[in-house]
């Protein structure tokens, strides 16, 4: 069967990419306490909406905007699927190999585990325009231009959002961290975060 | 829980990038299912066309014109075929010593346009009379547009460049030629205009055939750059064409006489003059190579009868180069025209 040239580009993009766009899809889910198989129906539907939606134009741009816009589609996919399901689970440290890449103590799950329950749940405080623009930089990796052409923001108001919520979240972080060391009471949290409540039924 | 386990540091600044770093370390060792790259390819393309969305949301013409596969022309060529033909134009025009375009690539002879021409009335030449009545400035402007098209091909000329070249504004050479299409035919005009000269003094020489052919090689680039430009240029693909066609048939139509004078049959004359028009740029056929060698051959076998017929003259040695692939026609292309600007 003879592909169009729209779909040759799409097909090359995705292969060329794929491990790549995997590896986001799994940091998305798991940032937002979803199952870690999730990671891969978020890139499969981002990339059929992509393909729907967007590729049409997109194809004849460059493939760091394909990439990009890519990447704001699994964002998009997997806040609707944080909002789908109502339960947040951190992940079980059984489902962590034995031995995780970590500077302090190598070999221990539960630390690493308890590293991603306390990232996640920093995350779930912030609001839901700080947690997209911090996801696509951290997550996805892409730069504050590439953000402010994705979500229409300008330059200046990525980077200010950006750093505020980093802000936020550093402060989530010790904050949590002081709570495990010696049992100071966390501030006093909705149950849900902004995204649930936004977004659950 | 052992609290000295706990990865987040409890006092002093926090590096969020080091936290990103091994959150996602530990996120990238956690295990899934292997994804398929395949079937999910399979079913993002079986799932709609694309700008089917578009097509539902806008309707209409928006959504036909995006439905319409990237990369296909409209008359059903596609642009792959488009660059064969456009590379077998190529390399017609290059075997027939067509070497503007090479020249350009190596930037030889590039005009510097900030630097001002010296451009005299005085070194106009023969064309001042063919031109004659037309104004000098009219035809320092085609003068200037000759030179681009011959250093830089019919690409090259653009007003203003042209009025770059002479210093003056554009407005002058909108003045004289409205559109660039008139500048091209104004061009043409007077190029054929001088080449029925060159052609008929060719002719008269005591060598026809070779002063023939070397007026062929002098003008042969032009002629391409013409030819290449009716086919870009539609709207005076038709003028081009004509005009282009009025030299062959002077050409025919003087040649039978001035070669019965040299005691030649008009039949054999009609053949070379064939030969010589194939063997220029004009000529559609594979074999140009061979044509072009059988040409000069056939040239050196003609002019030698009449010549050596003459008691007491030198035997003529026609300085053409037997070797095909030596001879490239063009390489001085202004020899008819004004003279260029290192003389």
């Amino acid at each position: 069967m003879r592909r169009s040239p729209e779909e040759a580009g799409f097909e090359d993009l995705v292969r060329s990419e794929w491990e790549q766009l995997t590896r986001t899809g799994k940091r998305y889910a798991l940032y937002r306490g979803l199952p870690p198989d999730a990671g891969a129906d978020i890139v499969a539907e981002a990339l059929e909406r992509v393909w729907k939606k967007e590729w049409s134009t997109l194809c004849l741009t460059d493939s760091s905007r394909q990439l990009a816009t890519i990447y704001r589609y699994m964002q998009y996919v997997a806040q609707e699927y944080a909002r789908g399901t109502k339960w947040f689970s951190p992940i079980a440290p059984d489902q962590l190999p034995q031995a995780v890449h970590h500077d302090r103590d190598p070999t221990d799950r539960l630390a690493a585990a308890d590293l991603l329950t306390d990232v996640a749940a920093a995350m779930r405080e912030l609001s839901e325009r700080e947690r997209m623009v911090l996801e696509l930089a951290a997550i996805a990796g892409l730069t504050n231009a590439e953000i402010a052409e994705q979500t229409g923001m300008s330059r200046t108001h990525v980077s200010t959002v950006l750093s505020r919520a980093r802000a936020r979240l550093k402060n989530t972080l010790r904050e949590r961290a002081q709570h495990r060391c010696d049992g100071t009471p966390l501030p006093r949290q909705d149950e849900t975060g902004q995204a649930d409540r936004e977004g659950g039924a | 829980m052992d609290r000295s386990l706990h990865p987040l540091p409890q006092t002093g600044d926090l590096d969020l990038d080091q936290v990103f770093r091994e959150a996602h370390a530990v996120v990238d060792a956690v295990a899934t299912r292997p994804g398929d790259v395949d079937s999910v390819i399979r079913s993002v393309f079986g799932s709609a066309d694309p700008g089917g969305h578009a097509l539902a949301d806008a309707g209409g013409a928006r959504g036909r014109a995006r439905s319409t596969p990237q990369g296909e022309l409209i008359d059903g060529q596609t642009s792959q075929d488009l660059a064969t033909e456009v590379d077998g134009l190529r390399r017609r025009l290059s075997s027939t010593g067509h070497d503007a375009r090479a020249s350009r690539a190596r930037g030889a002879g590039r005009i510097d346009l900030t630097r001002p021409l010296p451009m005299r009335v005085a070194s106009l030449g023969p064309e001042a009379i063919a031109t004659r009545g037309d104004g000098v400035i009219r035809s320092r402007l085609l003068d200037a547009a000759e030179r681009l098209m011959v250093e830089d091909g019919w690409n090259g000329v653009q007003v203003p460049r042209v009025a770059a070249i002479l210093g003056v504004g554009l407005q002058l050479v909108h003045h004289y030629f409205p559109t660039l299409d008139d500048l091209f035919v104004a061009l043409l005009k007077r190029k054929v205009r001088q080449w029925v000269q060159a052609q008929a003094d060719a002719l008269e020489s005591p060598r026809p055939l070779t002063a023939l052919w070397e007026f062929n090689r002098g003008r042969a680039q032009l002629v391409a750059e013409f030819a290449t430009l009716a086919m870009h240029r539609t709207a005076i693909h038709e003028e081009v064409t004509i005009r282009l066609r009025f030299l062959p048939e002077a050409q025919s139509r003087l040649m039978p006489g001035l070669l019965a004078r040299r005691d030649l049959s008009p039949t054999l004359a009609a053949e070379i003059v064939a030969l010589l028009q194939r063997a220029l740029v004009m000529s559609e056929s594979e074999e140009e190579d061979q044509l072009l060698a059988e040409a000069v051959s056939t040239l050196r076998q003609l002019e030698t009868v009449p010549e050596a017929r003459k008691p007491g003259s030198e035997p003529v040695v026609p300085h053409i180069s037997l070797s095909a692939t030596s001879i490239t026609m063009g390489h001085d292309p202004v020899e008819h025209g004004r003279t260029s600007r290192d003389q």
